[in-house]
């Protein structure tokens, strides 16, 4: 190589590098601060490709897109229960200077002031409601009272953002109340199967009584119609029987009489003491027949 | 976050590899030498031999195009040619700012002012959320507080789709990120809106519905029977809530993002309280089969019922029947025996009488006293007439 093309080539470079520090690209999703020794000259959000004075001005880009702050996490007093939870953070750069000033630009900086303001308006907040509340439709509005307080702070802070919203991504019990949870639960479940069991035994004891009362009831109904039928048998014994001795009455008397010496005073150990007086043996002492 | 990276839905420029990335290291050629070589070639290209001042401009003119070229081939085009695939949709951007959107097909754009990124907004993209699964973070459970106080255990997957490309690419630093702890942060808000019974609900046990075993052997429910609660749709209905909130959510944040669908994969209960739980079912179980034993045995019982009812009745049909027949033929003999007596009634009568005392006094122990016998009765040994009675009964028969 000649020494003029290095010259030119120096010469090129040169020209390049000014017209680089001359001009410079703002993303879409950014804003840019241009600063004159230090100085702030001017404040853009305007995407695309942007003109400054080379060497005396200075661009510092920042990201305005919606930021996340995802916070580790913390035990908190809501109510009377202690619960853990996980809040996160969104925000968004909306004042590249005041940004830029206060926290000199870095978000890690901003995560250490921004943390410690989100966990005392969480404290201060959660600790007036009941852990029910957080589980209730309230939440969202609870939830919305922190992001105010929150941004009301970062506000009178200057940091230049705001805050988009903060959300609690999970609360859970501290192990020690998750192991007495399960207790309960356990407990109470316990108390549902003996509810059930006890559910089966009286069910199964009501359809065995049940039973029991039905058959009762059916034999009862049977004896009664029993009852009717016999009585039905022998009032018809009655009426045939009546109607035929209505015929002649004191044949029937005589009759039946004689039946009933035959069946009752039948065969067996009966003893007859006779004397002459009585009917059948008029005739024992009188040989002659009467005329 | 850089959107060059794959993972996403955006399938635009090769992500990291640039074309020139993987070219042999090491001890090249001298490079004086390379560019001298690289000089006569072009002298031998360029009209004019590439000397004088017309040459060095052609020389200048063809970096440029080579630069532009490779520039070009970084950004995934060819000298400002490049093609979105169908369902995608291709951002433009001039010096970072966004001038335009491009449809399907072969684009053009203008090579180093311009440069895109296709995102598919067709393409469905899943998150899983499930226990243990998040990188970094072993405390994460999926344990989640129902209203009631009760521990879930909740998997959960959500289905989404760019809706937007311009807002997904630039409102958001970490969309997928802000998408997960969004969805993470709903569905816990649900479940806590929501009862265990709602999330996990619980068998349905038919002894809720009591029944009776009828007379007749049939079982049916008693009246009072319990309304059988539609399950499984509480959690429908809350699955969309959720879809609703995380889509407001994410349309406040102004993502892009459009969630197509949200399940809960895996409700389940926390491991320790398993056991109690399947002891419920054990119970439910149990008290069934006890039921059963009872509407079986309540089923003998009352077929026992029956079987004896019905013999109750026949026995006393079968009475009816024995007494009306009976005083029939009573009644039949008597009419017949009336008949004769009234045809002969002077000597029946006496004849009548007579057989029967035959008959009772021939079959029967006797003793026959005559006149005045009956102040000597007082007298005999009733005692020792008795004790001959059996004999002479046996002797009779």
């Amino acid at each position: 190589m000649t020494p003029r093309s290095i010259i030119a080539l120096a010469i090129a470079a040169f020209v390049a590098f000014v017209v680089s520090d001359s001009l410079f690209v703002v993303n879409q999703s950014e804003s840019a601060v241009v600063r004159q020794f230090g100085r702030f000259v001017r404040e853009t959000s305007e995407p695309g490709l942007q003109a400054k004075i080379p060497f005396v001005q200075e661009a510092i880009k920042f990201d305005r897109r919606i930021l996340a702050l995802d916070m580790p996490s913390q035990t908190l007093l809501v109510g009377q229960l202690q619960v853990v939870v996980d809040p996160f953070t969104r925000y968004q750069i909306t004042d590249a200077r005041a940004f830029l000033n206060s926290v000199g630009g870095s978000e890690d900086v901003l995560r250490g002031r921004l943390e410690p303001t989100v966990n005392s308006v969480l404290r201060a907040v959660f600790n007036r409601f009941r852990f029910e509340d957080i589980l209730s439709e309230k939440r969202d509005q609870i939830m919305q009272e922190i992001r105010e307080q929150v941004d009301k702070d970062v506000q009178a802070a200057g940091y230049g953002i705001r805050i988009v919203d903060v959300r609690i991504r999970r609360a859970e019990f501290p192990e020690q109340v998750t192991q007495s949870v399960f207790t309960r639960m356990i407990s109470d479940r316990d108390r549902v199967a003996s509810e059930i069991r006890g559910r089966g035994t009286s069910e199964s004891r009501r359809i065995r009584a049940e039973a029991e009362a039905t058959s009762t009831k059916l034999l009862a109904e049977a004896q009664r119609d029993a009852q009717r039928l016999r009585g039905e048998g022998d009032s018809e014994a009655i009426r045939i029987i009546g109607e035929a001795t209505n015929k002649n009455p004191g044949f029937y008397n005589y009759y039946r009489t004689l039946q009933a010496y035959r069946t009752a005073l039948g065969p067996g150990n009966t003893t007859f003491v006779l004397g002459e007086g009585d009917g059948f043996l008029n005739l024992f002492s009188k040989p002659s027949a009467p005329q | 976050m850089s959107w060059n990276q794959g993972g996403g839905p955006w399938g635009g420029p090769p992500g990291g590899q640039t074309p020139w990335g993987n070219r042999p290291s090491g001890e090249g050629p001298d490079i004086d030498e390379m560019i001298r070589r690289g000089q006569e070639r072009i002298r031998r290209l360029v009209p004019g031999g590439g000397r004088g001042p017309f040459g060095t401009f052609a020389l200048f003119l063809l970096g440029a195009f080579v630069l532009v070229a490779l520039q070009g081939l970084a950004q995934g085009n060819i000298l400002g040619f490049y093609r979105v695939n169908d369902g995608e949709i291709a951002v433009i951007q001039r010096f970072g700012a966004v001038v335009r959107e491009e449809q399907p097909g072969l684009r053009w754009l203008v090579p180093v002012v311009e440069k895109f990124t296709a995102v598919s907004t067709k393409k469905a993209l899943t998150l899983q959320i499930a226990g243990g699964t998040r990188m970094g973070d072993d405390s994460v459970s999926n344990r989640m507080i129902t209203r009631d106080l009760n521990l879930v255990e909740v998997d959960f997957t959500v289905q989404w789709r760019v809706s937007d490309p311009r807002k997904f690419l630039f409102n958001l630093r970490d969309p997928e990120g802000t998408l997960r702890l969004a969805a993470e942060s709903v569905v816990r808000e649900y479940i806590g809106r929501s009862t265990f019974d709602d999330i996990i609900p619980p068998e349905q046990n038919e002894i809720l519905n009591p029944v009776t075993v009828q007379a007749d052997g049939t079982t049916v429910p008693v009246e009072e029977t319990v309304p059988v609660v539609q399950t499984g749709s509480q959690v429908v209905n809350l699955k969309v809530q959720m879809q609703e909130r995380l889509q407001k959510l994410l349309d406040e944040y102004e993502s892009g993002i459009y969630i197509t669908d949200l399940q809960l994969t895996r409700p389940v209960v926390p491991a320790p309280v398993k056991s109690a739980y399947d002891g419920v079912q054990q119970a439910g179980n149990d008290a069934k089969s006890n039921i059963n034993r009872a509407v079986v045995d309540a089923n003998a019982t009352l077929a026992n019922a029956r079987g004896e009812a019905d013999s109750i009745r026949l026995q006393a049909s079968a009475y009816k029947t024995q007494v009306t027949e009976a005083a029939r033929g009573e009644a039949d003999r008597f009419g017949q025996v009336l008949q004769s007596y009234e045809a002969a009634s002077a000597t029946a009568a006496t004849r009548l009488y007579l057989e029967t005392m035959e008959q009772v006094l021939g079959n029967a122990n006797k003793v026959v006293l005559g006149n005045g016998a009956n102040s000597a009765l007082p007298y005999l040994p009733l005692d020792v007439l008795r004790r001959t009675a059996p004999a002479a009964g046996g002797q009779q028969q």
